[in-house]
C-alpha cells in the first residue's frame, strides 16, 4: 500500500476527487446503463480516464468533468452493446412517461437492493454467497475472507466470476 | 445551444423519450458546462450505493500501480540467474550445431543407407544407380542411420527442452 504522504500532487487530487465523485459517476452510469454491474466497469473506466486527464484539467467544475467523461463512457459502451437507447415510438413512450410517477429515490434504493439480493441468490454456490455479501451486505472482499476464513485472493476471484455471471444473466432478463 | 431546466428535471425523473435522452446524453457528452448542471442535480438527489472495493480497484489500478516498485533482487542472484541464462544458451546453440552436423552427414552418406532403404526393391532399384555395395557394407550401414536416427531424436527432444526453459 501507499501512504498518502508518499503521493504525488496529482495522485493526491485524484484520490480526492474519487473519494467525493465516486458515487455521483456511478449514479450517471447506473441511470444510463440500468444495470448495476456494467455501471461498476464503466465507473473504473471513467476513473482510469479522469486519472489519464488529469494533468490537462484546470481544477475548475470537477463534477461536470467526470461527468461528462462517464456519459462519454456509457454512450460509447451503450452504442457498442446497442442496447437501452434504441429509438422507439415516441408517442408511446411520452404517454408512458406522463403516465408514470418518478419513483422515490429511497424507492430506488431499495428496489435495488432487493433485485440484487435475487439476482445474486440466483446464482450457485459458493458465488450466491459471496455475492450476496458483497453486492447486497456490502462486506468487502477482506471482510468476507476474514469472516469465512477462505483467502483474500479466493474470494476476490469468486467475486470477480460471480460479476461476470451475473452480467451475463442481467443482460439475458434485463432486471436490474 | 445549452440544456434547459426543464430538460435536466425531465432527464432526472425519468420523463424523456428514448430520442430526447439520447440528444440531451450527446449534449452532456461534449459540454462540461451542461455537464456540471448534471452533476450538481444528481449530486441534490440520493446517490446509488457503489460496490465496497470500487474505490480501492480504481486506485489500484492508477496511483498503486504507478508508484509501487518491483522488489529489488541481490546483485549475486541476478548475476547467477545471468550465467544461468548464458549457460543455457550456449547449451542449447551447441546442441542445434551438432544437429546441422548430424543432419548433414545424412545427406552426404551413400544412396543404399538412406531411409526405407532396407526395404528391398527400393533398393534394388536405388543400387543400379550407384556403386554396388556388399549385403553386409548395408548391413552395417544400416545401424550407423538407425543410430543416427536415435540420436538426432534425442536431440530433437534435447533442443525442445532447452528452448522451453530459455522461454521460461
Amino acid at each position: 500500500m501507499v501512504l498518502k504522504e508518499e503521493m504525488s500532487e496529482n495522485d493526491k487530487k485524484f484520490a480526492e476527487m474519487l473519494e467525493k465523485y465516486e458515487k455521483l459517476a456511478f449514479s450517471v452510469c447506473y441511470k444510463m446503463t440500468g444495470n448495476y454491474f456494467d455501471a461498476e466497469d464503466m465507473t473504473q473506466e471513467t476513473f482510469l480516464s479522469v486519472y489519464k486527464s488529469l494533468e490537462s484539467f484546470d481544477g475548475n467544475n470537477p463534477g461536470g468533468f467526470i461527468t461528462r467523461i462517464a456519459v462519454n463512457k456509457c454512450l460509447d459502451y451503450l452504442k457498442r452493446a446497442e442496447k437501452r437507447i434504441v429509438p422507439v415510438e415516441d408517442e408511446v413512450l411520452v404517454q408512458n412517461a406522463s403516465c408514470v410517477p418518478p419513483p422515490e429515490h429511497e424507492m430506488i434504493q431499495n428496489e435495488t437492493r432487493h433485485q440484487l439480493l435475487v439476482v445474486c441468490g440466483g446464482l450457485k454456490p459458493p458465488y450466491n454467497e459471496v455475492a450476496t455479501q458483497y453486492y447486497c451486505n456490502g462486506k468487502t472482499a477482506a471482510q468476507i475472507a476474514d469472516s469465512s476464513g477462505k483467502k483474500l485472493k479466493t474470494v476476490q476471484t469468486q467475486i470477480r466470476r460471480a460479476k461476470e455471471m451475473l452480467q451475463k444473466k442481467i443482460r439475458k432478463e434485463d432486471l436490474v | 445551444m445549452h440544456i434547459t431546466k426543464e430538460q435536466l428535471n425531465h432527464y432526472i425523473s425519468d420523463r424523456m423519450t428514448q430520442i430526447e435522452q439520447l440528444n440531451f446524453l450527446e449534449h452532456i457528452s461534449k459540454c462540461e458546462f451542461c455537464a456540471g448542471k448534471l452533476a450538481d442535480a444528481m449530486l441534490k438527489k440520493e446517490l446509488v450505493f457503489t460496490p465496497p472495493d470500487l474505490k480501492d480497484n480504481i486506485l489500484e489500478q492508477t496511483v498503486y500501480k504507478k508508484t509501487t516498485t518491483p522488489v529489488k533482487l541481490p546483485q549475486e542472484i541476478v548475476m547467477a540467474r545471468v550465467r544461468k541464462k548464458q549457460r543455457e544458451f550456449w547449451m542449447y546453440t551447441a546442441k542445434v550445431a551438432f544437429a546441422v552436423c548430424a543432419a548433414v552427414t545424412m545427406i552426404m552418406m551413400p544412396v543404399g543407407t538412406l531411409p526405407g532403404s532396407s526395404d528391398g526393391n527400393y533398393k534394388e532399384s536405388r543400387l543400379s544407380l550407384t556403386k554396388e555395395i556388399t549385403e553386409e557394407e548395408a548391413r552395417n550401414n544400416v545401424k550407423i542411420l538407425d543410430l543416427f536416427r536415435n540420436t538426432s531424436a534425442k536431440i530433437s527432444d534435447d533442443v525442445s527442452k532447452a528452448l522451453n526453459l530459455y522461454k521460461k
